[in-house]
Formats: C-alpha cells, structure tokens, sequence
C-alpha cells in the first residue's frame, strides 16, 4: 500500500484538526478524499476541491501513487 | 445649479438665467485662460474633470453658499477640455436682495470651487512642453513633472508599456484597494475600477481606501477618485455594476471579488476572450494568487473539475472573519505580479499558483499544469451572460417556491421573478450552471 504526506489548506485543515499528516492509502485521489471526508466530516464534495500531487495540479481520478506528496485545496472565495 | 461644458460659455445667457425681480445685486465671477504663469508663456489650457464627483461636489458647494448667505439665485459652470486665450475657464454669479450677500456668495464658491473640485488643468506653453499643473489643496500652484512621479521606479519597470495598458479591476473590496492604489502609482494608463457595492462601517478595516464618513458612497466612484488624487497622469474609469460581458474590453484582468460565481463568471470570460487574468482569494491568513493566461500550456481553473464551486458552501470575508493586513498582503502580490506581467509579459504566478499562510509565513508553490481542456480552447458557455432581462418572456413566480422546488420544475426560457431580483438571480445563475436556460427579471416583482 503507497505511503503519503497528505497536507490540508484553509477550512479543511481546521477540520482536519492537523496541518499534515503520513499515511498509506491504495486507490484514486478522489477515494482518498472520500475516506478523509468521512474521517474528518469534510463537507465539501469532491469535485470543488483541487489537487496538487507533489507540487503539481492533478487529476482526482489518477492512481495514489507511493511517497505522493498530496494536498487538497478547498476553494477560496473571500477578497 | 452647478454644471460642466465642455463648449464655450455664453456669459448673457447665464446672466439672464439668474434675473429675478427680486435680487437688488448680481455678483459674476469669472476665471478667464491667460498668456503666462509662473514666466511662462502659457498658449492654452487643458482640463480634465472627473466628472461624476465634480458635479456632486460644485452642487453641494452651491447649497453651502445659499445655506451661508441670503440669495436668490446662484449659478456656476466650469469648463472641461482645451481652451485658448481669453476663454472663460469658470463662470460663478450669484443674486440677492443685497450687495453683500452676493458679493460673499460668489467669492465662497470660487474658492471653494479651487479647493474641493475634481479637475485637473494642463498648461501648454509657447515654448515649452506642456506641463500638468496641480491646485487642489494649495494657495499657490505647483508644477510636477510626469517623470518625475516614476523616477524612483524607472529601472525596474517598462513605464511606456504600464502607460499603455488598459486593465479592469473588478472588486473594489479589500484585495480591490491594494490592487488599485499601487496600479495607479506605477501609472497603469488606463483602468476600469467595477464594483457595484456601497461602503459599509465594517468594510473599512480592511479596504484601506475608504473612511467613516464616506459610508453609503458607492464603492467604485471613492476608489477612482481616491487613485485619481494618487496619481493624476493616469485615467481612471468607474463602473457601477455587477460585471458582464460588455464590460471586459482591457489588456489583463484582475480578479478582487470575493465569491465563485463571479470568478469563475471572470475566468470563463478571459479564456473566451482571449484576455489575461490574474486572480486571488482569502481564507482568514491564507491567501492564493494565479494568473492564466489563454493560449498558454499553463491551463486553466477548469482543467481538473468543471464544476463551478458552490458559494453557498463557502462563504466569504464577511462570514469567516479576515485582517487588513492579510489583505494588503494578498493584494499587493497580486499588483506586483500586474506589473511585472505588464512590462514583461510574464510573472511568477503564471507558471506556478502561490498558497501563502500569514500566520506561520509558509508558502507552497503549485505547479500550473494544463490539460489544453475545452475551456483553455476558449470553448465556453457564459452562464453570466444576458441573465437579466426586464420581460418579453414568460414569467416564473418564485416568491412562494423553496430552491428546491424551483430546481425540480427545470424551467427553461422563462424569467424567474422574486421581490426585488436578488434571488431569482442567484437561482437563475445555478439553473444556468447546470445547463437550464432562464433568465431573472431585473428588480423583480417590484419593477412590474
């Protein structure tokens, strides 16, 4: 099973309750945000959320790959 | 009667304007354009009015002077535009029962009317280039040099490419302000400042153009007056209005506004047009600054997830709370990168998106890949546009139904009416969003 950083920004991170966190997940990066939002009460779906895999913008529906860096970005509004 | 011409004042037809059997005196002022100044020898003169505060401020001069003294009647017009020698430049008459009050009346307003008026005045001289000169707030003129306003920044800008851009600001907000007061001083020739919002008390700890007793002013006129007083070499539009299509004509955008609706409205519309955008939001002390740019490998918004976020899921600075230093921060990077893609045709935020945190100073960078989706083709519905309409079409009440139930009916080319439009609007944009064509009547059942 990959083992991952996952890191969290903006109202994810204060649910999440921790800025980052190591774990080991096998499936795609949407699956993975539907087990942390079930985890962690994320309210957000999916779809609104961006992801960058080690620095990168990524597509939700690729493979979780080993020592991905990841980071779920809730979209932002305010200005 | 306060106005502004932009022709040649007719002095009998102001003067008959204010007969009145009544008035025992009429005291005229009148400013005329003469041959020097200073030791130069002045040729003729230009002036630029901001016209919409101007007339509001020489109105309310005049109602100060009738307040003051005892009149009847008191007329002022001041001129706009190039004027020759011996033109009248301002025209001021005042009438009353009594010398004195007219006499007072009139030399008020001419003053005040040099102190407090929007306008600005360009010598052009016999032999020597013309020269802006500059009387707001001093008993005596002072002449300034447009170069020298930038010759601190000359080495680390393209001045004539800032002079020659055109870039639209929408949001006047807390990004809007830094946005704006620092485009302005780099001298961005021309922008567009759209915010169709008024000042409120609780805006102004962050959107740092505004103060308490400009409460209840719309938004984008204070901003555009406020860069004009900044840096008078620029030119500054004000539009009140939420944005459309029409309104995006410029060089680059600028993204300030603070929900989805109107950011991706914005986004969709630049890859559309072919036009570079620079956006940014804030969460509490995170801040994230992108640009696109259509045509680049860079991508867009839309490349990982079509779906326009959700503002009922997110609320926005109102609602999570926000510093103004946070957004001055933000604001200010998403100007420094204006300017450097101004003079350069390149920044730091097209290749990779900046997510910064004020509290603990982190910052990561994410790099901007695209996918060359539909959207980066420039092939996109615009939900935004032609959403209002003021009838010609089948009415849909909504002022008993819950979204819910307006969504099940799936309306489509009907305008969906509520009490004032703001909520058929919201409602209308969602429907849109997921491929129903309706539209909102503008204002609602109250414009029927």
């Amino acid at each position: 099973m990959p083992s991952i950083n996952v890191k969290y920004f903006a109202l994810l991170r204060e649910k999440a309750g921790v800025e980052s966190e190591e774990l080991t997940f096998e499936g795609t990066y949407l699956e993975l945000y539907s087990f942390l939002s079930e985890k962690y009460n994320f309210d957000l779906p999916g779809a609104m959320i961006q992801l960058a895999v080690n620095d990168e913008f990524s597509s939700m529906n690729g493979l979780v790959a080993q020592n991905a860096k990841i980071v779920f970005i809730p979209p932002v509004a305010g200005g | 009667m306060f106005s502004i011409s932009n022709t040649s004042l007719n002095r009998d037809e102001l003067h008959s304007a204010l007969s009145n059997d009544k008035a025992g005196a009429i005291v005229v002022f009148e400013g005329w354009v003469r041959d020097h100044n200073e030791g130069k020898l002045v040729s003729s003169l230009e002036y630029q009015v901001y016209h919409e505060l101007a007339l509001k401020e020489g109105q309310k001069i005049l109602n100060e002077a009738r307040e003051k003294f005892n009149l009847h009647g008191i007329i002022s017009v001041h001129r706009e535009g190039h004027l020759r020698l011996g033109e009248i430049a301002i025209w001021v008459g005042a009438t009353a029962s009594h010398r004195d009050d007219a006499f007072k009346a009139t030399r008020y307003v001419i003053d005040e009317i040099k102190h407090r008026l929007p306008v600005w005045k360009k010598e052009h001289y016999v032999d020597q280039k013309p020269e802006w000169v500059f009387c707001r707030h001093h008993s005596h003129h002072v002449h300034f040099e447009e170069n020298d306003y930038y010759a601190k920044q000359s080495s680390v800008v393209n001045q004539s490419k800032l002079r020659a851009a055109k870039v639209l600001v929408v949001g006047a907000g807390g990004l809007g302000c830094p946005v704006l007061v620092n485009l302005a001083s780099a001298g961005v020739g021309e922008m567009t400042i759209l915010d169709p919002d008024i000042i409120s008390i609780s805006n102004i700890h962050r959107q740092t153009l505004y103060s308490p007793n400009l409460v209840g002013e719309k938004k984008a006129v204070v901003a555009a007056t406020r860069i004009l007083e900044l840096n008078p070499f620029i030119k500054v539009t004000a539009v009140v209005s939420l944005v459309e299509l029409k309104h995006i004509q410029h060089d680059l955008v600028i993204d300030c506004t603070d929900n989805m609706a109107t950011k991706y409205f914005l986004h969709d519309a630049c890859f559309k047009l072919r036009i570079p955008l620079i956006t940014a939001s804030i969460y509490k002390s995170e801040g994230q600054i992108r640009t696109v740019l259509p045509g680049s490998e860079h991508g867009c918004l839309r490349c990982f997830s079509k779906t326009t976020p959700d503002d009922s899921l997110l609320g926005n600075c109102n609602d999570f709370g926000v510093v103004g230093a946070t957004t001055s921060v933000v604001g200010s990077i998403q100007a420094s990168e204006a300017l450097n893609f101004l003079s350069t045709g390149k920044n730091a935020t097209l290749g990779h998106t900046l997510y910064l945190n004020l509290n603990d100073l982190s910052q990561i960078k994410v790099k901007n890949t695209g996918t060359a989706c539909s959207v980066c083709q420039g092939d996109v519905e615009i939900y935004h546009s032609n959403l209002e309409v003021t009838g010609g079409m089948e009415i849909l009440d909504i002022r008993n139904l819950s979204d819910e139930e307006v969504f099940q009916m799936k309306p489509s080319g009907v305008a969906l009416c509520c009490h004032r439009g703001v909520r058929s609007k919201k409602l209308a944009l969602s429907l849109r969003e997921r491929g129903h064509k309706v539209f909102s009547l503008k204002g609602g059942a109250c414009s029927l």
